[in-house]
């Protein structure tokens, strides 16, 4: 089952994401909130919480996910505690880094306008 | 709110055949530190629980727990990796975040009770897994085409409009011929499955690339199927990187998105 290598296919981004156990990157925590907290079986428990109430909290999340370094900027750093988290948060970085120098490159090489304000890269 | 020191609450992971959760099922940690996941049997049903301590999972104290956001995301992925390590040895249905029950007697009730729906949905994604399709749109903006061919040169702003519409043209073409790729992508995944659904997008804040999501879709796949499915998925990426678009295959998952379950409120 999950541990199957999925092959790396030409440019196309198809990575095993996904809960696939040993030595794969973990999955997105987007991906992985979008599930259990938003789908997965709805039966009652003896504990009611509305998870309507973290509709909130998801966008608060949104706002932290946004950007690494912004967060950082801002003094949120509960990744950095956690080695877990922050191996995450490192390699999400990274890939975020590798994106906007290819997207940079992209648009240089298409000769695009400039980004639209919100837009611009974030170089540490 | 509930609860005093020392009470006990039972927080559950994932309803499977009572079958399956023998001792083959793996050694798991729950969503409390070295806490045990422990199987709750009911006839042919069976639940995973984990013991968590009342006074910190009660309404009050669990609602101020969700607003930690480091909290959250650690409990978010102890819950998966409990499901998923389950998920190797048996089919599941797998429960929303935060379903707790005060006592292993309430939670037989329940699946005493639900008894009929539970075991059709297990029945619906017996031997299936899910997989997720993410849909990236590349190359928007459409390129300014150098524009030499657009004469005028003493008239920079008529050359500018004419710029600007041919901009204009080109992106609503490249959003055009994507919008079909993706529907194709969607249509042609989900003959492979036994059930799909399309999710709405996860905007970029979440998601955390820069490109714009256009597919978010979930497949219940046989087993069986995998190897199918994810040559599927890389034929697509070839096929649709000319039109703008960009794949990514995660999971397995657990059935999340083909588990729904006829509500029933609670008396």
């Amino acid at each position: 089952m999950s541990g199957e290598p999925l092959e790396r296919l030409g440019e196309a981004q198809v990575a095993p994401r996904g809960p696939t156990g040993g030595g794969v990157a973990p999955s997105s925590l987007a991906d992985i909130l979008e599930r259990v907290l938003d789908k997965g079986i709805v039966i009652a428990g003896d504990i009611q919480i509305n998870l309507l109430d973290i509709e909130l909290l998801t966008i608060k999340l949104r706002l932290l996910v946004a950007s690494v370094d912004r967060a950082r900027e801002m003094g949120i750093d509960w990744w950095e505690s956690d080695p877990s988290l922050s191996s995450a948060a490192g390699r999400l970085e990274q890939e975020n880094r590798t994106l906007r120098e290819r997207l940079e490159r992209l648009e240089e090489a298409a000769g695009l306008p400039a980004p639209r304000p919100g837009e611009e890269s974030r170089r540490s | 709110m509930t609860g005093g020191r020392g009470e006990r609450a039972w927080w559950a992971y994932a309803v499977l055949w009572a079958a399956d959760a023998g001792a083959s099922l793996p050694r798991l940690e729950g969503v409390e530190p070295k806490s045990r996941v422990e199987v709750v049997r009911e006839g042919e049903l069976a639940a995973l629980v984990s013991q968590v301590p009342l006074d910190e999972y009660g309404d009050g104290p669990l609602r101020r727990r969700l607003e930690d956001i480091g909290w959250l995301e650690r409990t978010a992925r102890v819950h998966e990796s409990v499901i998923e390590g389950a998920l190797s040895v048996a089919s599941l249905l797998p429960l929303r975040l935060c379903t707790i029950y005060r006592g292993r007697e309430a939670l037989r009730e329940l699946m005493s009770g639900r008894r009929e729906a539970l075991t059709a949905a297990l029945a619906r994604i017996d031997g299936c897994q899910e997989w997720g399709v993410k849909g990236f749109a590349t190359g928007d903006g459409a390129p300014a085409s150098a524009g030499s061919d657009l004469g005028c040169s003493e008239r920079p702003g008529a050359r500018y409009l004419a710029l600007r519409r041919r901009e204009r043209e080109a992106a609503a073409q490249t959003r055009e011929s994507r919008a079909a790729g993706v529907r194709e992508i969607h249509d042609r995944l989900s003959a492979l499955s036994r059930a799909a659904v399309a999710n709405p997008p996860q905007r970029r804040e979440l998601h955390g690339r820069p490109q714009a999501m256009v597919l978010n879709g979930a497949y219940l796949v046989p087993r069986q199927g995998d190897a199918a499915f994810s040559r599927a998925v890389a034929e697509l990426a070839r096929e649709h990187r000319g039109a703008g678009i960009e794949l990514e295959l995660t999971g397995p998952w657990p059935p999340y998105n083909f588990v729904a379950v006829p509500q029933r409120v609670a008396a």
